[in-house]
């Protein structure tokens, strides 16, 4: 006799009871499908933004910076590297700080140079550029198919000219590569921006600087390879990092691992929330049908199958769903995959890599598992006659009391969901995932339409290089690059649709202060442990700006404030120089350099940080009166070896938390500034500053004016002018405050345009073709505002429309839910029904039965988005700053209209059985 | 005076091809706090009949009268409303609700029609029909003797014009089943309660004020009619 296996009774089963295995199959599938999108949405991302740096920084993990003493040998036989790479820069062009290289092989593979337009040079005398390194050349017009002559200088070489065929514009990289290195001397940290073929010969005289690029072997760190004894010199090792696109001389793996979460942390949380809550649905769908099967368990127990095979028999059931839905539900979640990758191409690729599957299986088995584990595990215990008899339902029941007055149906049906709690959770979790995507997508609302309501400059200008900073302490240097001149603002402001500039600039005066030195200005120092030295960081109120110890040089004992003689002795120079300063002057006081920022104030709102006086822009514009910016700053070491610096206003300061607390007792509103402004270029034959006929002349030879305005207003606190936020001790004006003053200047550092509405495409690009053009020829970077909000605008529309969908889906499965949770219940209550019905319950009596069960897990999934809501805010405050009550009212009404919808689902399932007859009903069994 | 009546009333199955006649065109009176006895072989019609009395299932044919109009004509609600006000039935499976107590489902009736329990009638009825140990328990936790008399007692409960019973005593040991069926006859007499009541055993059927015998979905014998 053929023997009869549990899986053909499993197999048996499915088929005489599709129905009822609908719902666990659907649960099941959903598991699949959501594990399969999830997976693929979250490597997508991370490979999206693998190659998104990739095109920044390619794909190798080490660079080593021009280190001829260490050959590729050496490299290859430490151990850490898998490949090598060569990247030749040959020479700067035309003098200036764009260079010209070549890759190896290996490199050119690693580098990942791409083109936006042409290709990649293919034989010698041909060029692959960067646009930026084209502008930076003045070449801004360079089409692919150009024929260009360049001045090359190689390192230690002198000039040539060569003539190359531009074939490709390059994707800007050099940028990104060389930024760690800014501080190389004389180019030996640049790359290459401007490629030629490998072949292209050298130039004639100088060496060209080679870096390396590599790839680790698996599992190799920066930390070790800088650790490691051999290589212990490669102080200009470098880690690049795919996950931020960049090149970091320290090891940042575990910021990379926090960024990557962050990337992939929106499909983390939906996707962990949707898997949770199909495994309630599965959950309570498994017990539902166990439910139903109840009399068929019992009779199993009572013939003999033991707990494990009533365990294998139903979970079988589950596994064999499971499987089925495997290919369906993966395809499937593919098919979203690529879906959500079209909607956002560039935050997420399409990868459908086979290992991939090992995850996605993992995933599924492990929530069928989990979720079929609970119920199937009450089902097999229950005893043999008990299970005829409801014994779970009997042992919960002794706790009734018998009511001298109840509402029939409502009892039975709190009885219902108090005995069978399951049942119903799963579509309560379902309306609390739809109410909890509902409040993201409100937030994210609130979020956009707030971010639309702030005043923007459409376009930006900052300087590449600080024109405000000077090496000299008293004479501000002009600067070999100016930033924008009054010329190029008055371009600027008479643009179409330009309604206001906000120029900002910074520039540096000396000012005259008493001899016995306040106490605001003095330096004070701080202990700071760093790599076992114990250092002393001077703190003054510009933040360190200004080095002010000089003032005291002479006074103090050299052992206790200036532990380190290089300072001392510098100090000592400064001092010499001030002296030196006075007499050309004529000063006896103390002279003190001043940083003076020169800015459009008309945007800028400080009216919280008036401490005392007013601001009165006449008297700002005509030079009478000038800003002071005078912040309490407080000072301690950080926990990694820095300075800890802050500026308060005086109420904010707790003494006990700082080491260092620096108070203004020298500035008020009245009090005259006595000024001066040395400019000029540095002369060619200043060669020291230890020298007092060189120092004469040379502060001799300088521009000088001299100004005395009144202070207006005293300023504290934190503030912003244009893009950036000053810190330490400023004094503070207007353009036309600094032209009455006569105050020099390196031209404006950063510039902000406001535009009258939003202009027309025709507008913006001329806009923006002439913004760029000014700002290129003041080696400015330019933003264009207006571009990035409106790719924020499409990329926010995608994500709320992805949102909104996900709610109307959410919504609709959760109505499905509690529809085919109910009218499963009424199907197999219907001899309930019946008996109600013959003890004269009416049809609308009937419905309450059912209302209730779908109104408290409705209520019970608002209660539960709520508290996730409440949750967020607690430990995600940056995203979810406020708690929008009206938010939660039309939560709780999606909640009430769910409910609604769903009652209108029973309803008509109620009225096909109630129009059978009472007889029928209760013969249905 | 006559309180319910049928008219050519028939019930037929029909099963693919084959028609069953489970009720054939019988029309029947009965008189108000009369007690009548429903008996026959297992299959003849009585519970079918007892059914389409008391509104419980559609007739294929046929009226059912009650207070001048057919019952079979009143909208559903109105249906309810008699059914718990008028009738009362009990079933040959008793029929409780699963998840109420037996105390519940005796109020059951009375709490669907949102009125107040008269204490005193209920306390008569729990006490002759011996379940006040029970009235706390589930369904599930009665045998079923105790599960009869508590659906006779829902029955009961709201004091109903006719009290119809599919076989009350079926599920009684003799004692017991003597006991319930002087408490119907209590009910029928003192509270003018008209009776109708399948049964099989004849001992029940003697005490009848008349017998209705059916065999093959027809009235084969009516001592009621025979008599008059
Ligand atoms: N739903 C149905 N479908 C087909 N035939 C049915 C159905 N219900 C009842 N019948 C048939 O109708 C006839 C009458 O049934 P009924 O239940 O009225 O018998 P009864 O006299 O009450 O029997 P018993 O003494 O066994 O309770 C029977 O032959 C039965 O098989
Ligand atoms: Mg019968």
């Amino acid at each position: 006799m053929k023997r009869l296996t549990m899986n053909q009774v499993a197999k048996a089963n499915l088929k005489h009871n599709k129905k009822a295995y609908f719902s666990l199959a659907i649960g099941i599938f959903l598991a699949v499908y959501l594990a399969c999108t999830a997976v693929l949405c979250i490597y997508g991302t991370l490979e999206a933004n693998n190659e998104k740096a990739a095109r920044k920084v390619g794909w190798g993990d080490t660079t080593l910076l021009d280190e001829p003493n260490v050959t590729d040998d050496q490299l290859r036989s430490s151990g850490y590297f898998d490949q090598i790479g060569r990247i030749y820069v040959t020479a700067s062009v035309n003098d200036s700080e764009v260079f010209i290289g070549r890759y190896d092989e290996t490199a050119n593979d690693l580098m990942y140079r791409r083109c936006t337009v042409g290709r990649l040079p293919e034989k010698p005398g041909e060029i692959a550029a960067e646009r930026s390194a084209l502008d930076k050349l003045e070449l801004e017009d360079a089409n692919v198919g150009d024929i260009v002559t360049f001045t090359l200088k190689a390192f230690g070489g002198t000039p040539e000219k060569r003539t190359f065929t531009l074939v490709g514009i390059l994707t800007e990289q050099t940028s990104y590569m060389e930024h760690t290195w800014s501080f190389f001397p004389e180019g030996t940290g640049a790359f290459p921006a401007i490629l030629t073929h490998y072949d292209e010969p050298g130039c004639q005289y100088g060496t060209p600087v080679v870096h390396r690029i590599m790839t680790n072997r698996p599992g190799v760190t920066l930390t070790e390879i800088q650790a490691d004894e051999i290589l212990y010199q490669l102080g200009t090792a470098a880690q690049i990092s795919r996950v931020s696109g960049n090149v970091m001389p320290y090891d940042n793996r575990v910021n990379d691992i926090k960024e990557q979460i962050n990337q992939v942390v929106l499909y983390l949380i939906l996707g962990s929330a949707l898997l949770l809550s199909t495994c309630v649905a599965i959950s309570s769908s498994m017990e539902s049908m166990l439910a139903q099967k109840t009399e068929d368990i019992g009779m199993l127990r009572a013939v003999g199958a033991t707990k494990k095979q009533i365990k294998r028999l139903f979970g079988r059931d589950a596994w064999i769903l499971t499987l089925t839905a495997l290919p369906v539900g993966a395809i499937l979640g593919c098919l979203t995959a690529w879906i959500i990758s079209c909607l956002m191409p560039n935050e997420l690729i399409f990868l459908p890599t086979p290992w991939l599957l090992i995850p996605v299986v993992l995933i599924s088995f492990l929530c069928v598992f989990l979720s079929s584990m609970l119920p199937l595990r009450r089902a097999s215990r229950q005893l043999p006659m008990g299970i005829l008899r409801d014994t779970n339902t009997l042992r919960k029941a002794k706790k009734f009391r018998n009511h001298k007055q109840f509402k029939a149906t409502q009892l039975i049906a709190a009885r219902q969901f108090y005995l069978h709690p399951m049942r119903q959770t799963g579509s309560a979790c379902m309306i609390a995932l739809m109410l909890f995507v509902a409040i993201l997508l409100g937030e994210m609302l609130i979020s956009t339409a707030a971010s639309t309501i702030s005043n923007q400059a459409a376009f930006t200008l900052t300087s590449r290089q600080d024109v405000g900073y000077t090496l000299e302490p008293f004479v501000h240097l002009k600067s070999p690059i100016s930033g924008l001149t009054q010329n190029d603002l008055n371009q600027l402001r008479t643009l179409p649709t330009v309604r206001s500039t906000g120029s900002r600039l910074e520039t540096q005066a000396l000012l005259l202060v008493p001899e016995e030195l306040p106490s605001y200005l003095k330096t004070h120092y701080i202990a700071i442990q760093a790599d076992a030295h114990n250092r002393n960081m001077p703190v003054n109120p510009t933040a360190g700006a200004i080095d002010t110890r000089y003032l005291v040089v002479e006074k103090e004992e050299p052992v206790h404030t200036f532990p380190e003689s290089l300072s001392y002795d510098s100090a000592m120079i400064t001092a010499k120089q001030m002296h030196v300063l006075q007499s050309v002057l004529g000063v006896h006081q103390n002279i003190m350099p001043i940083r003076i920022i020169v800015a459009t104030l008309d945007e800028v709102d400080f009216s919280k940080n008036i401490v005392d006086g007013e601001i009165d822009f006449d008297a700002l514009d005509s030079g009478e009166e000038i800003l002071v910016y005078a912040p309490n700053v407080v000072a301690k070491p950080s926990n990694h070896g820095m300075l800890e610096t802050n500026q308060y206003f005086d109420d904010e300061i707790d003494p006990a938390a700082w080491d260092v607390v620096i108070m203004n007792d020298y500035f008020y509103v009245g009090q005259e500034l006595n000024m001066y402004q040395l400019f000029g270029e540095q002369p060619d034959w200043f060669d020291t500053r230890d020298n007092e006929g060189q120092l004469q002349r040379f502060y001799s030879e300088m521009d000088t004016v001299s100004f005395s305005p009144k202070v207006g207003a005293v300023l504290k606190g934190v503030f912003r002018i244009g893009n950036t936020r000053p810190f330490g001790m400023y004094l503070i004006t207007t353009e036309k405050g600094a032209k009455a003053l006569g105050l020099m200047d390196n031209g404006a550092a950063s510039v902000s345009i406001y535009l009258e509405g939003d202009p027309d495409i025709d507008t913006e690009e001329l806009l923006n073709d002439t913004i760029k053009r000014i700002g290129l020829r003041r080696n400015m970077t330019v933003v264009n505002q207006l571009a990035i909000n409106r790719e924020d605008k499409e990329y926010q529309t995608r994500i709320l429309m992805l949102f909104g969908g996900m709610v109307i889906l959410f919504f609709a499965v959760a109505v499905s839910m509690q529809v085919t949770n109910a009218s499963r219940r009424i199907r197999a209550d219907e001899r309930m029904v019946g008996t109600l019905r013959a003890v004269g319950a009416d049809e609308n009596a009937l419905l309450s039965c059912y209302r209730l069960p779908i109104i408290i897990s409705s209520l019970f999934g608002f209660v539960l988005a709520a508290i996730f809501y409440l949750l967020m805010m607690v430990f995600y405050p940056i995203a979810f700053p406020e708690w929008h009550i009206w938010l939660l009212a039309i939560v709780l009404m999606m909640a009430g209209l769910n409910a609604l919808c769903s009652i209108i689902g029973v309803r008509g399932q109620l009225h096909r059985v109630v129009n059978k007859s009472i007889i029928e009903n209760i013969r249905e069994l | 005076m006559e309180i319910i009546r049928s008219e050519s009333l028939s019930k037929v199955y029909r099963t693919g091809e084959n028609k069953v006649y489970a009720l054939n065109n019988v029309s029947l009176s009965i008189e108000q706090g009369s007690f009548t006895a429903i008996t026959g072989p297992s299959g003849s019609g009585k519970s079918t009949l007892l059914h389409l009395l008391s509104g419980l299932d559609h007739p294929t044919d046929g009226k059912v009268i009650y207070q001048d109009a057919d019952l079979y004509k009143y909208k559903d609600n109105q249906l309810a409303v008699l059914r718990r006000r008028r009738f009362g039935f009990v079933f040959q499976s008793y029929n409780l609700v699963r998840e109420l107590t037996g105390w519940e489902n005796i109020l059951l009736p009375v709490m669907l029609d949102n009125r107040k329990a008269d204490e005193e009638h209920l306390n008569r009825i729990i006490d002759l029909l011996g379940i006040r140990d029970r009235l706390s328990h589930l369904p599930g936790a009665m045998s079923g003797g105790q599960q009869q008399r508590i659906s006779i007692a829902r029955a009961l409960a709201n004091k109903p014009a006719i009290l119809f019973a599919d076989e009350p005593t079926g599920n009684l040991d003799g004692k017991s089943g003597r006991e319930v069926l002087t408490l119907l006859r209590q009910v029928n007499r003192e509270l003018g309660i008209t009776l109708v009541l399948v049964t099989h055993d004849l001992n029940v059927a003697e005490q009848a004020d008349r017998i209705i015998q059916l065999e093959d979905g027809k009235i084969a014998r009516d001592s009621g009619v025979m008599q008059a």
